[in-house]
């Protein structure tokens, strides 16, 4: 019990050390970081690389799409960098078996805490290739 | 040398018969919580709720059922805990806070029982620990992530909340209304750019550093004697105030009660009819549409 209770209180801190190295958010976690900061936002782009032109989806591939992008989304804002677009990537090269390789784009929106701004910044752009293998990764510094 | 038997003697020492009546209905208003918890997390929020979730709320309710009879309590228990504590991992990442808390005041209650000295002695000493470690934690990372020095979070959660209209209805109180105006006029569907998320009003930023200054001292005047019923009192004072702004009643029906542990009178046993009625009140408006409902926030 007592074990239990140390436990219990050094977490919270280790929580704080590992939320700021890996990002994730601090809202999950159980590091007790609910209220302290202002929710992250994530939105996700895909851009064709090879062929340049973006192939038609048709409904039930765009519908699949937006599925696995959301799945993607909730898991991305939880974890942050440390959840990748794999699945978005994979489904792109199912539902198009022409497309060889794709850019991802993640964007976050957050509260600068020293502006107080809202900014939204294209944080990571990872480039995948069929049927689904990561090959780049770029941080964007802004 | 501090012992560990000294520092948990800190959140008190010994066992009255009043504080184990305590324990022992904070024991059935956990088990009460953990079944309203699920049946408000199916109604309001199925897409937080897989199908194992159901499967488990539906046990879940059957130990709440058994552990109303003092023979079967502690087993029921036991298998809450073992449950709610599954749940908490098949949910992982995506946990929500409110659901470990829950999980560990039923893990100690399992663990511990309240009529035996030494062990009920250890229960409230760990119950308390918890609460004041949780509490205290809530306000320093405050302080670590430094969104409460100018009031950028409080101003966030009036813009985003807007829609709702929860926290701007009582914040709007503590700025100039220009401020105020200012703020709502950002809008829920934020771009680029938008803000600051900053009051100019002394008031307001008083208000919003108030917050973690005093989720830190609360819990420790928490540990103080002298002053520990004047501190459970404030703190549920404080807690009232929130879910008031929130329109909530879930997590703090949970955290007063878990400040209740903290008083020497059986309140809980004394209060467990009202909270009964408000879990009853909230399950009806969660699956009856045309009961009013309050905001149910499991974070």
């Amino acid at each position: 019990m007592v074990t239990a209770l140390v436990v219990l209180a050094a977490w919270p801190l280790v929580h704080y050390g590992v939320g700021q190295r890996g990002s994730f958010n601090p809202w999950k976690g159980f590091g007790w970081a609910m209220y302290c900061v202002p929710p992250w936002h994530f939105e996700v782009k895909v851009r064709q690389i090879d062929p340049p032109q973006m192939s038609p989806l048709g409904q039930q591939g765009a519908q699949l799409l937006q599925q696995v992008q959301r799945e993607f989304l909730k898991t991305r804002g939880t974890l942050g960098p440390l959840a990748k677009p794999d699945k978005v990537a994979e489904t792109i090269f199912y539902l198009g078996p022409n497309v060889s390789t794709i850019d991802v784009y993640v964007l976050k929106g957050h509260v600068d805490r020293k502006t107080a701004m809202y900014v939204e910044e294209w944080s990571y752009i990872y480039r995948y290739q069929y049927p689904g293998r990561l090959v780049a990764t770029h941080r964007v510094q802004n | 040398m501090l012992s560990a038997s000294r520092i948990l003697a800190w959140a008190g020492k010994g066992l009255t018969k009043a504080q184990c009546a305590n324990l022992y209905w904070f024991r059935i208003f956990a088990l009460m919580h953990a079944v309203g918890r699920n049946i408000l997390t199916i109604q309001l929020r199925p897409a937080d709720a897989s199908e194992a979730d159901r499967v488990l709320a539906v046990m879940i309710c059957a130990c709440f059922l058994g552990g109303l009879h003092p023979k079967f309590s502690r087993w029921a228990m036991r298998i809450a805990a073992l449950l709610v504590g599954l749940q908490v991992a098949l949910s992982f990442p995506f946990t929500p806070n409110h659901w470990f808390l829950e999980f560990v005041c039923l893990a100690f209650l399992a663990l511990l029982d309240e009529n035996d000295k030494q062990e009920g002695e250890l229960l409230l000493q760990a119950l308390r620990w918890f609460t004041v470690t949780f509490f205290f934690y809530s306000g320093l990372q405050k302080i670590f992530y430094g969104y409460y020095f100018d009031g950028q979070f409080l101003s966030y959660i009036m813009v985003f909340d807007s829609v709702e209209d929860r926290f701007a209805s009582f914040l709007r109180f503590f700025m100039p209304a220009s401020e105020f105006e200012r703020l709502m006029a950002i809008g829920p569907d934020l771009e680029h750019g938008d803000g600051p998320f900053s009051v100019d009003s002394t008031l307001f930023c008083i208000l919003s550093n108030g917050v973690y200054v005093f989720e830190l001292l609360a819990p420790l005047l928490l540990l103080i004697p002298k002053v520990r019923p004047l501190a459970a009192l404030l703190s549920i004072g404080f807690i009232i105030a929130i879910e008031a702004g929130a329109r909530e009643l879930v997590f703090g029906a949970l955290m007063i009660n878990l400040l209740l542990v903290f008083l020497d009178g059986a309140w809980i046993k004394r209060l467990f009819p009202l909270f009964a009625v408000a879990y009853a009140y909230l399950v009806a408006a969660a699956i009856l549409d045309w009961v009013p409902m309050f905001e149910y926030i499991p974070n």
